[in-house]
């Protein structure tokens, strides 16, 4: 169910937290499942259990998860989760349409991924050298 | 289950060590007419026979050159063919290693060591001629001592040197270094050659006329040669010990 | 983070003749992690692997594994009952069946786990009644790592573990080595397979020329390394660039690339003054940061 990227730049557990993340608002994950152990998605994903852990801790955190001691992991989905799943479904239409401009401008689709990347790491850098 | 990999490492050698001594007991008892008239012009009595051919000749040389080949294999040899990491890092030390492989191939020398005081005398009958186990049990007393000295030789060659070749080769030429040493007369007088140990040659423990051992028996000689013996298996410690795999 | 270490090294030096194969390293790696361990070939991993199992003997430095001085022979033989070593040598006792080697290898360990032995010889498909001699090397060096992970070590460590293994069974050995982290097994691996290292490592110690060079926990690079790339219109000075935080800067006419393993935002204010007509900012992989490190060494 989840795939990582090791090379991608950006630490694995974040990009857990995401996907995980992303499936609770998009509904594939709702309020009251259970989560994989953290042993046995680390199995199945093949990553550090360590990566696992500090996933499902913070996403514990954020509210996200509920970590019943000795139980397992469940999701505990917050109400507005519904709303964002809408949210979420009208900006991917609004991206693209972005990326199809883009790419109508001859853009690559790894310059396209730059400058994205760039304006989500360095906003105020990317406004300077326009 | 050390000395099972020390025995089945061995298994091999000491299986065909038994059976060429055995074959050439069976010919010696068997065939001792016809051998008896290749060796001498003149009639020999049985027991003399059996000494020139068994215990000074023949056999015992084909006993040392067996005896130095069971002592070839180690540490030196799994480096070589790439188990010694597997070995070293196994929760034993370097000591008991080489403790338990030197015993085991101590006591497949003690056991070519007593085939022809088991083979010979029965043998012998059968071939309707008779050989005291008196007589061949004491040699077979001298060969065990003489024979862990020689195995230590090969052993230590074996854990000093690698390769397939170089071991029993290095073995070979030290033992023949032994040997022309052990002929110099200030050798001869403390009777230092493992060769005429085994031989049972030496007053007053000998009679040359009959091939007899009378008492007393060579004990001390024999003593200094397992003393000698289980020194080198310390050295053979240490210098193990020392070694980088 | 203050975890104790499950391997430390001092200065730890190996020597033949001459040649330094491993040079005063001093190495760290923490238990209840798993660490990768690079390097080009004859960096001196495997040598440094043997010093810390006693099979060599170092020329000077100490180690300590598990709390345990390597250079004393009875603390080290301790020591070993509580680590699973995998070797580069696949090789096995060839006259032993693959159960008399399982029997045997048992017979010397406290920890081993039948369940686990059972469920691997399953899985790798292992005849009990085959000879060593008569296994293919793949299925050599599933034995070998069935041995080490059918007990329940404290520290395994691993020399080349997926050499002379096919795609699936990297992908299955990757999963045990996961299960093992999980049980708490600290793994230390050596493996020239980036791709491997990057997927289950938490720390990558990079070893070159017999020193160490890197010492980097993943989730840190993947955070902060970037590649920053630069383009002038004049040929820049390469000394402008030896800012705190730059690992290597490469200068290729009028282009420059600096390898950044941290302080990448204050780089970046620096570098702007000074009038670039370009700037690509990319995040690194490890393989890049092996490359990068091994070829030109640190900046």
């Amino acid at each position: 169910m989840f795939r990582l990227n090791p090379s991608s730049g950006q630490p694995l557990y974040l990009q857990l937290m995401q996907q995980i993340r992303h499936a609770i608002e998009t509904g594939v994950l709702q309020h009251g499942d259970e989560m994989p152990g953290i042993r046995t998605l680390a199995k199945d994903v093949v990553v550090s259990h360590n990566t696992v852990a500090k996933a499902y801790s913070e996403l514990e955190h954020e509210g996200l998860l509920e970590l019943r001691h000795g139980s397992g992991a469940f999701v505990s989905a917050r109400r507005g989760a519904r709303s964002r799943a809408e949210r979420l479904r009208l900006s991917r239409n609004r991206v693209q349409k972005l990326v199809a401009e883009l790419q109508s401008e001859g853009l690559t689709n790894e310059e396209i991924h730059r400058l994205i990347e760039a304006e989500l790491f360095y906003p105020a850098l990317a406004e300077n050298n326009e | 289950m050390l000395w099972y990999k020390a025995w089945r490492e061995s298994q091999g050698t000491f299986l065909m060590s038994a059976a060429a001594v055995s074959l050439l007991c069976l010919a010696f008892a068997l065939l001792h007419k016809e051998a008896s008239g290749g060796i001498s012009n003149e009639p020999l009595t049985y027991a003399v026979y059996i000494w020139k051919i068994v215990y000074r000749g023949y056999l015992r040389e084909v006993f040392v050159i067996l005896v130095l080949l069971l002592g070839m294999g180690g540490l030196m040899r799994e480096r070589d063919n790439g188990t010694a990491g597997f070995t070293v890092t196994l929760p034993v030390s370097r000591r008991r290693l080489v403790l338990v492989r030197a015993a085991t191939g101590l006591l497949e020398v003690l056991g070519l060591a007593w085939l022809p005081a088991v083979l010979i005398p029965s043998l012998s009958a059968a071939a309707g001629e008779s050989y005291p186990y008196a007589q061949a049990c004491q040699f077979a007393l001298l060969w065990a001592a003489g024979g862990s000295f020689i195995f230590m030789i090969g052993f230590l060659s074996s854990c000093i040197f690698a390769g397939p070749y170089t071991p029993p080769i290095a073995g070979f030429l030290a033992l023949m270094a032994y040997s022309l040493l052990s002929d110099l007369p200030v050798a001869e007088r403390y009777s230092l050659d493992v060769h005429d140990l085994m031989s049972g040659t030496g007053r007053p423990w000998f009679e040359l006329s009959t091939a007899r051992l009378i008492s007393p028996v060579p004990w001390i000689p024999a003593a200094v040669f397992v003393l000698i013996a289980s020194a080198f298996i310390g050295l053979a410690c240490g210098i193990t010990r020392k070694q980088d795999f | 983070m203050s975890r104790p270490f499950a391997i430390e090294t001092h200065g730890l030096t190996k020597k033949f003749g001459k040649f330094a194969a491993v040079r005063t390293l001093d190495l760290g790696v923490a238990a209840n992690r798993t660490t990768g361990f690079l390097g080009r070939n004859g960096a001196g991993k495997s040598t440094t692997i043997k010093m810390l199992l006693g099979m060599t003997h170092p020329t000077s430095g100490n180690a300590t594994v598990l709390g345990r001085t390597v250079t004393d022979e009875r603390a080290n033989r301790e020591m070993r009952r509580n680590i699973a070593y995998v070797g580069e040598d696949k090789q096995l006792y060839r006259y032993m069946t693959v159960d008399q080697l399982i029997r045997f290898t048992r017979s010397f360990y406290s920890d081993w786990e039948p369940e686990f032995h059972q469920r691997l010889l399953k899985k790798y498909q292992l005849p009990l009644d085959r000879k060593v001699k008569a296994l293919s090397k793949g299925m050599r060096t599933k034995l070998a790592l069935l041995l080490a992970l059918s007990r329940r070590p404290q520290l395994l460590i691993l020399d080349e573990p997926g050499e002379g293994l096919d795609p699936v069974a990297i992908e299955e050995l990757l999963q045990d080595l996961v299960a093992a982290a999980g049980n708490g097994t600290t793994i230390f691996f050596s493996s020239h397979q980036i791709s491997e290292v990057e997927r289950i490592a938490e720390q990558v110690c990079i070893l070159d020329e017999g020193e160490l060079v890197a010492d980097l926990s993943l989730e840190d690079m993947r955070k902060d390394y970037r590649r920053i790339t630069l383009g002038f219109s004049d040929e820049p000075e390469p000394r402008r660039f030896s800012l705190p935080g730059v690992r290597n800067i490469q200068i290729s006419g009028r282009q420059v690339t600096l390898v950044a393993s941290g302080n990448s935002d204050a780089i970046l204010e620096i570098v702007r003054d000074m009038g670039p007509v370009s700037v690509d900012v990319a995040p690194i992989g490890l393989r890049e940061v092996f490359l990068d490190t091994v070829k030109t060494g640190v900046a």
